[in-house]
């Protein structure tokens, strides 16, 4: 039940690290030096954050060349981490942004606002980036050290928006360049610099000696490893081949957990999993055929076989414990009879006799398989008949955005910010099927459209969580998504690594517990004993 | 390349090709008996033991795909006993990672195997074979476009076609079935045409068309009863070839999603050598044994039907 | 017979649903200002066969234009993957020649005695075994249980220009698995021949000669019964190139095969025809090359010389 996919900017949100007690035992004080090998689970087509496309592995990487503007603390909130602040006018339709003096990119250009309005603007212009830049009008430079933003309309979650790939930032030289020197050249202010780049195969980088944040980085260099399949991964990983991997494949997390060289850390993320609905075509396009799926679904049986007991249920896009959590109330136990009924009462109104049939398809990873064979043995059993299918990734996407399909295996939601998830909520951009569309539910609901802007008007964030709350609740009632299980995944170290836990932001505070952060682990403080 | 690319053999002929393709049969594998000086040489065909063992698990096979679903097998599609469990009187073959019976899952993908088997041989032998016939007989221009394009199918590789096709169509039975048996289809091709220039010369042709028949009729009557056998021959090779051509497809995630299949099951197996070797183990076992047993039949037939071959 | 398969290939990429620019965009191709924009940069709004003229019109001239999602030159990006593949291929030949021979040669000569028989049976079960089997096997056994090999070709590289190549240690497994095919084909084919090569007059002569055995066999007898060896090589050799895909895979190499699939997959069409075009070129270039040996050599043999 768990798939890989390249998500928009802000759903996969940027490196932040755990404040908690570190699970391996310290051996000593730091020391500089060593070369970390890294396994990532996809290549990435380029390394300009206006118009690259980052998941999980692009950010890894990412983090190593570049630095955001804003990160997440362990409050949740957004905190300054290149910028030295961010702040706005009363009603949030204008932000001032003061920069750190003396910063200078890897190639020797000053971090000035100049360098960031190019950065803001080219982002705004990109068919990419520009999605996650919404109420976004200009940015201008007031000094050489302050940036003025203007919005559209009020944006209080505008720094939210800079934690992901639309607010890294790259230096004027790679974005002005042309053609393949523009992606595959990058040049940031992070705390190595890239050194070269073998697609499909590694990408190597070299310690900043001038990097700003004093006394880091500790390694000489990172070897970034794509492997894909990660049985393979693991496998390079047990052999030496690798230091560092990360993982959500159940059969894998528990081998790692059973070889003693291996650290492994296991984090329960907010992004849930979810089979995602088609509303705008039939069978689904009946409330009654949700709903009596969703009373179908017997979660805990996948949890149990599928995932080995390990991922936590879902009933929404956050899970407790989260700020943003809610009760929605979802059914979270299968009622078959109640289920049965209600998609009797479809096919009767219909006069389908015989089994109700639609199509699930999924990308076809082994979690998936087994998973769809069970989602469909559970449907049999209240007179629907599901066909599979299996699509390799481009066709998917192609086929989410134009709306043709029924039902999908899907994961994503669940940002450490809601607002990042606005677009692919809003009404407006709920196309038919046959259009391109990033409501890929067709959900069209005013009152989701109201929360969500009701939420940027203001920073507190009791009032913000309350306004996402009437979200979470809308579409549990309205069922475009049968929620599952949220992603739980595993980043498996070799012992000799140290460090993952000692991350800092600027400020001194702490980023969120690596339990509940994201897959892209910060390596800025790792070192090797 | 083509998946069915018969080995090329040459020949002291007039057309090398054609005289290599004619070895096909008994090159893969059989027991030569070309005659040297006249003196048949022994070729220690005989319809063995290994011969009957083969013909018997080719028949389970078949028997399976006929009447899986009437069997009282474990469920397919829920789990019926503990995890990764060794094999037992319950689950003969033991259980994958997350409980599904093997044994059940094995006898239920002998249906796709059947399915891809037959459905190569039989398009094979009518588009490729009749081809082959045609192009061998008639000659001049129809022999010169088929060839062409049977050599343009040999040369597109393979792999790109079926990943295209596959993508095109979306994976289904349908899409899987027609795409393979397509890719059979040259090496059909070239057998049948090989094997009728080689027959063709054969006085008795010559006799039949010297007597005035016509030249569809020498080739019905006189010419296909007797390149029938070696080409149904070869078509156990092919659809052995076939069925590890499926695999294959399945195995990087291109089989048809609601059909049991063996290859698939060796893909997912794969991801669970640690928890459960067995999951991979029992399919390709069960698979080996098919491929090596049509490989046989194909070879035994093809070196016991050769001395008819050599007398005429 | 190129402009054949590169038309082909090329009106088949294009029958595919699905559009590279969502592949590019992903799931910000919703919007459909960019979306149309992007289209028109890549040249996806013009008709097909204006695309394939306007394609192998840059071809001729070495130019096979650009991927869409990397921007790479296809040349370059093939360049990169070409050499960890060549290296593939030629070491998997190499190898199954290296063992086919011997065997083959052995087992001709004595024609269904204990060896024979052995050989026969072990190449036939091989050619049962095909590669995603082995290979699962062999890391099962090298790689889980017995810890020997690494289970991925992820070993040291060296770089060749703009590609890898791998060391033999890491490429072990790999090579072995697509040996083990070809071996048995080869073993098979040779023996056969071998057979029928020994009963012939010349090598009669060479016997009532008093030439000792080992000679006869490797020197007099090997050489004309190679040509099927050669040809065959020569097609496996130019089909493993594109072929090896499975291989590549389960052991996560870099190589053509791979580059091949991935591009369909994201239906990157311009490296999928540069792809096929090498393919098909090799193709060519091996028969051509395999007949320019026979010619060589069969003049010698036709007139039934005792070859020195």
């Amino acid at each position: 039940m768990l798939m890989a996919i390249g998500v928009l900017v802000g759903a996969c949100s940027t490196s932040t690290d755990s404040g908690g007690s570190a699970t391996t035992v310290a051996a000593g004080p730091p020391k500089a030096g060593g070369t970390l090998t890294v396994g990532l689970d996809a290549e990435t087509d380029g390394w300009n954050p206006s118009n690259s496309q980052w998941a999980g592995a692009g950010y890894y990487v990412a983090q190593s060349i570049f630095d955001p503007l804003m990160t997440f603390g362990a409050d949740n909130k957004p905190h300054p981490y290149l910028a030295q602040s961010l702040t706005p006018n009363a009603d949030f339709t204008q932000w001032t942004m003061k920069l750190r003096p003396g910063i200078k990119f890897q190639d020797g250009e000053p971090l000035n606002a100049a360098a960031v309005v190019l950065q803001l603007n080219k982002n705004k212009a990109s068919a990419l980036v520009g999605q996650a830049y919404g109420p976004f009008k200009s940015a201008t430079a007031v000094d050489d050290l302050t940036v003025r933003i203007d919005m559209s309309t009020p944006w209080s979650a505008f720094p939210a928006a800079l934690t992901g790939q639309g607010g890294y930032l790259a230096a004027p030289k790679q974005l002005n360049a042309t053609g393949s020197a523009a992606t595959d050249k990058p040049i940031g202010t992070g705390p190595y610099s890239f050194k070269e780049w073998v697609r499909d195969d590694h990408l190597t980088v070299v310690k900043n000696p001038s990097y700003w944040r004093k006394g880091l980085p500790l390694l000489n260099q990172i070897t970034y490893k794509v492997i894909v399949d990660p049985q393979s991964r693991l496998n390079s990983l047990q052999a030496g081949q690798l230091d560092y991997e990360y993982d959500n494949t159940a059969a894998n997390i528990v081998q790692a957990k059973n070889n003693k060289n291996l650290t492994v850390i296991q984090q329960d993320l907010d992004q849930p999993t979810m089979v995602m609905l088609n509303t705008a075509v039939a069978p689904l396009n009946d409330l009654r055929v949700r709903q009596g799926l969703a009373y179908a679904t017997n979660v805990q049986q996948l949890i149990d076989t599928v995932g080995q007991g390990m991922p936590k249920q879902a009933d929404g896009p956050y899970q407790p414990g989260s700020p943003w959590y809610a009760p929605s109330g979802y059914p979270l136990k299968p009622d078959l009879a109640k289920a049965k009924s209600l998609i009797d009462a479809y096919k009767s109104d219909h006069h389908i006799t015989g089994d109700l049939k639609f199509t699930l398809a999924c990308t076809p990873t082994t979690s998936n398989n087994q998973s769809m064979q069970l989602i469909k043995s559970q449907w049999a059993k209240v007179g629907v008949d599901v066909t599979r299918k299996t699509e390799e990734q481009a066709t998917y996407i192609n086929d989410a955005l134009l709306g043709k399909y029924q039902a999908n295996c899907w994961t994503y939601l669940g940002s450490k910010d809601p607002d990042i998830d606005a677009i692919w909520m809003f009404s407006s951009n709920a196309n038919p099927p046959g259009q391109l569309a990033l409501n890929f539910p067709r959900i069209k609901d005013p009152a989701i459209d109201q929360a969500y802007l009701a939420a940027r008007k203001t920073d507190v964030q009791a009032t913000r969580a309350a306004e996402y709350a009437k979200v979470w609740k809308k579409l549990a009632a309205e069922v475009p998504y049968l929620w599952t299980t949220h992603l739980h995944n595993a980043l498996i170290f070799r012992n000799n690594v140290q460090g993952i836990q000692d991350f800092t932001l600027p400020d001194g505070s702490k980023p969120p517990p690596l339990v509940h952060a994201t897959t892209v682990a910060p390596l800025l403080n790792v070192w090797l004993s | 390349m083509a998946l069915f690319q018969p080995d090329e053999a040459t020949g002291v002929d007039r057309d090398p090709e054609a005289a290599a393709d004619a070895e096909v049969v008994i090159s893969a594998g059989a027991r030569t008996s070309r005659t040297d000086h006249g003196k048949p040489v022994r070729t220690g065909a005989r319809l063995d033991i290994v011969f009957w063992l083969s013909v018997l698990w080719v028949a389970a096979v078949l028997f399976s795909a006929l009447f899986a679903n009437v069997l009282h097998l474990q469920p397919t599609d829920t789990p019926s006993g503990p995890p990764s469990a060794g094999p037992s009187w319950a689950h003969p073959f033991g259980t994958d990672n997350i409980g599904l019976d093997l044994f059940s899952l094995c006898v239920h993908g002998a249906r796709m195997a059947t399915i891809i088997a037959l459905s190569t041989a039989a398009l094979g032998i009518v588009v490729g074979g009749l081809s082959g016939l045609v192009a061998g007989f008639y000659h001049g221009v129809i022999e010169q476009v088929l060839m062409w394009v049977t050599d343009v199918m040999l040369a597109f590789p393979a792999l790109v076609f079926a990943l295209a096709v596959v993508s095109f169509a979306g994976a289904s039975l349908t899409t899987v079935v027609i795409t393979i048996a397509v890719l059979g289809i040259p090496g059909f091709a070239r057998v049948g045409r090989a094997l009728t220039l080689s027959h063709s010369q054969r006085p008795f042709v010559m006799a039949s068309q010297a007597m005035g028949a016509r030249k569809s009729r020498t080739m019905f009557r006189e010419v296909l009863p007797n390149v029938i056998v070696p080409v149904a021959t070869y078509a156990a090779l092919a659809a052995a070839l076939a069925i590890i051509a499926e695999g294959a497809l399945a195995f990087l995630g291109l089989s048809a999603p609601d059909v049991v299949d063996w290859g698939a099951m060796i893909n997912q197996g794969k991801d669970q050598l640690y928890q459960a070797p067995q999951a991979a183990f029992a399919p390709m076992l069960v698979m080996f044994l098919t491929i090596v047993s049509l490989n046989f039949l194909g070879e035994r037939l093809g070196a016991v039907l050769d001395p008819r071959q050599g007398q005429l | 017979m190129l402009f054949a398969v590169t038309a082909l290939s090329f009106l088949l990429l294009n029958l595919l649903p699905g559009d590279p620019t969502i592949a590019i965009l992903g799931p910000a191709a919703g919007n459909s200002a960019a979306h149309d924009q992007l289209r028109k940069e890549l040249h996806l709004d013009q008709s097909v066969p204006q695309r394939y003229v306007h394609w192998l019109g840059r071809a001729l001239h070495g130019d096979l234009g650009e991927s869409y999602s990397t921007n790479q030159s296809v040349a370059s990006a093939i360049g990169q993957r070409l050499p960890l593949t060549l290296e593939l291929v030629i070491l998997a030949e190499l190898l199954a020649l290296a063992i086919a021979i011997p065997l083959g040669v052995f087992a001709a000569r004595r024609p269904n005695g204990w060896f024979d028989r052995l050989t026969g049976t072990s190449t036939f079960a091989l050619l049962a075994l095909p590669s995603f089997m082995l290979g699962v096997l062999l890391v099962y056994l090298f790689a889980v249980k017995w810890h020997i090999f690494p289970a991925t070709g992820t070993g040291t590289w060296f770089h060749i220009g703009n590609g890898v190549v791998g060391t033999p240690g890491s490429l072990t497994l790999p090579i072995i698995t697509l040996a083990a095919g070809q071996l048995a084909v080869f073993g098979r084919l040779l023996r056969t021949e071998m057979v029928a090569t020994l009963r012939s007059d010349f090598i009669l002569a060479s016997r009532s000669k008093g030439i000792p055995q080992w000679r006869i066999l490797f020197f007099h007898a090997l050489r004309p019964s190679s040509f099927t060896l050669l040809t065959v090589l020569g097609i496996t050799a130019a089909g493993l190139v594109g072929g090896s895909i499975i291989v590549e895979q389960l052991f996560a190499l870099p190589g053509m095969g791979s580059l091949l699939v991935e591009s369909i997959l994201k239906r990157d069409y311009l490296v999928v025809q540069g792809c096929v075009v090498l393919i098909s070129a090799a193709f060519v270039l091996f028969n051509f090359f395999v007949d320019l040996v026979y010619a060589v050599l069969d003049p010698r043999i036709r007139y039934g010389t005792v070859s020195a």
